[in-house]
């Protein structure tokens, strides 16, 4: 088989990939969700998938040091399961390590979706995600260094690793410039707005047959009420802190949450990108 | 030469090993560290190959970045290659861990990950994986008056009469830099760190280190979850230990292409048999460990 099979569903954290991973999951399985077992065969962070494929306990090792061993955990992840597609989350931003390879491993991966969301709007969910004030998560949007599950003074102990983001337009750029694999971009916007026709063109993107009843029922079955409805009834293990992980699923919150200076603090430096993308005129 | 005792065995090493107990024996040693060089590669098809690593039933090769080759053949020898840019420090670490597990499982000796306190004429077992807060708590204990039997990984040993008995791996309890402040103790010299560039440090307590056998006389299996919820413990039945206990084997993933998974069970199923065993399981959003030590020295003074 084919060892091009990862298709890598990438994003700047609160952009709509979670949501996707679930229509996946409920697509594939015939309208059936648990929201605690998303579809997705890992996410690239995964301190797990690093310690099985390599046999070795990643917490004695520098972040630099994974970063150099990934690709290949990913490609032998690949290698070893037989199956036609793989979905990786991944928050990093496509940068390379230092032997100056990508971190994402060309070899194994087939494609990417690369999900974006107006900036503005992913300021207040990142607030929330990471129990911070909104400056907070404006400043992590803003910081050209900008790391998820970062730990302080170098520990290294999280489920999860460091994940280099960048900036919010460093993370964009990283991701829809020049890759050695195709990669198509999904608005997060688009998705609310037509979610068939969004979601029906990622899965043609990435080669998934499905019928006009299928995608239906794996929309109604992701929709933003069922998965806030089942993180309150089950929880949700992939959320960071103790806040609801799917907070208000929609478009344009911004208006009611950033000030003037806020909406400035971001526009004023992500401006090229979001005219890019219909976030300003 | 050096000579020392670890994980239950007599080592001579070409490598100075300040983490190990210097110990005279006569005689042949278990284990002999040298330095040398490896195979490139392991052969035969029995061979399972993960990223810088691959094993067989006799023999486990290790190749690690820029750090150092490591050849763990027959359960008495070990060849390590160091490379240029190499500190000591991280040398001997990863040799201590994976290099020492694939050892241990060649001998067909079962290795827990688990820490240790001593209690009457036995120890109280604490196991759990990587990070879930092993070392903290008997650290905890131990500023309660208990003492220390080890830390990191204990290994099972069979006796006479047929009851599995323990023995520590290596005098040394390794605490990341943010839990001194959860003990109220200051931050160790950067000396004290496992490698120069992990804020981790080591505790060394050679003096204290007790190298003979002891039964448990208690278990506690620790789990954390990404859910708010108070420090929960739970009885667990003998086939509820073992299969937690399983999941904490020392280096798990080395005992299916190493063909030892009979005497993991075996052991694991004497272990979990007889003795009281318990499954705490706290939230990971808060500090709890003083109401996990807590719950635990309730449960001691309960079993007796």
């Amino acid at each position: 088989m084919d060892n091009k099979k990862i298709v890598w569903l990438a994003s700047y954290p609160k952009s709509g990939n979670t949501w996707f991973r679930a229509f996946i999951t409920a697509l594939l399985h015939d309208g059936e969700l648990d929201i605690n077992n998303l579809k997705s065969d890992g996410i690239f962070s995964s301190r797990r998938l690093f310690d099985e494929h390599t046999g070795l306990n990643s917490t004695l090792f520098t972040d630099d040091e994974v970063k150099l061993l990934q690709p290949a955990v990913i490609d032998r992840l690949a290698a070893t399961l037989n199956q036609q597609h793989l979905f990786m989350k991944v928050h990093d931003a496509y940068t390379f390590n230092r032997d100056g390879q990508p971190i994402i491993p060309t070899t194994s991966t087939l494609c990417a979706i690369y999900f974006i969301r107006n900036p503005l709007d992913i300021a207040g969910s990142l607030a929330n995600h990471k129990d911070s004030s909104l400056d907070e998560a404006i400043a992590l949007i803003n910081n050209p260094e900008g790391k998820f599950s970062r730990q302080d003074d170098n520990l290294n102990t999280n489920m999860q690793f460091t994940q280099l983001m960048l900036n919010w337009s460093g993370h964009v750029k990283s991701w829809t410039d020049d890759l050695p694999f195709p990669v198509l971009v999904l608005r997060y916007e688009d998705m609310l707005a037509d979610t068939y026709t969004t979601f029906s063109k990622a899965l043609n993107f990435i080669g998934i047959n499905a019928t006009q009843q299928q995608i239906e029922t794996a929309i109604a079955a992701s929709s933003f009420e069922q998965l806030q409805q089942k993180e309150k009834e089950q929880g949700f293990a992939e959320k960071n802190k103790n806040t609801l992980f799917f907070r208000q699923g929609k478009a344009g919150g911004w208006k009611n949450e950033l000030n003037t200076n806020q909406v400035s603090l971001i526009t004023s430096p992500h401006k090229t990108l979001m005219r890019k993308y219909g976030y300003m005129q | 030469m050096y000579h020392y005792w670890g994980s239950g065995l007599t080592i001579t090493s070409e490598i100075e090993f300040p983490e190990l107990l210097p110990y005279e024996h006569t005689g042949l040693p278990d284990l002999t560290i040298s330095i040398g060089t490896v195979p490139n590669q392991l052969a035969g098809v029995a061979t399972d190959k993960k990223v810088c690593t691959a094993s067989n039933p006799t023999e486990y090769l290790l190749k690690l970045l820029s750090i150092a080759n490591y050849y763990a053949s027959g359960g008495n020898s070990i060849i390590v290659e160091p490379l240029a840019a190499a500190d000591d420090k991280s040398i001997r670490l990863f040799l201590l861990n994976s290099v020492m597990a694939a050892i241990l499982k060649q001998r067909d000796m079962v290795a827990l990950n688990a820490s240790a306190i001593q209690y009457q004429d036995g120890v109280i077992l604490f196991s759990g994986r990587t990070n879930v807060g092993k070392s903290t708590i008997i650290s905890q204990l131990k500023q309660k008056g208990y003492g220390i039997f080890c830390d990191e990984a204990c290994i099972l040993q069979t006796g006479v009469d047929g009851q599995i008995r323990v023995l520590p791996s290596y005098p040394a309890v390794n605490l990341w830099a943010d839990t001194f402040e959860q003990l109220a103790e200051p931050l160790p010299p950067e000396a004290d760190k496992l490698r120069p560039q992990l804020p981790k440090y080591a505790l060394r307590y050679h003096q204290d280190f007790n190298i003979m056998p002891k039964p448990v006389k208690q278990l506690f299996l620790l789990n954390d979850l990404a859910i708010n919820m108070p420090v929960e413990i739970k009885k667990l039945s003998p086939v509820e230990a073992f299969s937690e206990a399983h999941n904490n084997i020392f280096y798990r993933q080395q005992i299916y292409p190493m063909k030892k998974e009979a005497v993991h069970f075996l052991n694991l199923s004497k272990l979990t048999k007889d003795i009281p065993a318990c499954l705490i399981t706290r939230t990971i959003y808060r500090d709890t460990f003083e109401e996990m030590v807590q719950v635990i020295e309730n449960q001691i003074h309960y079993n007796g």
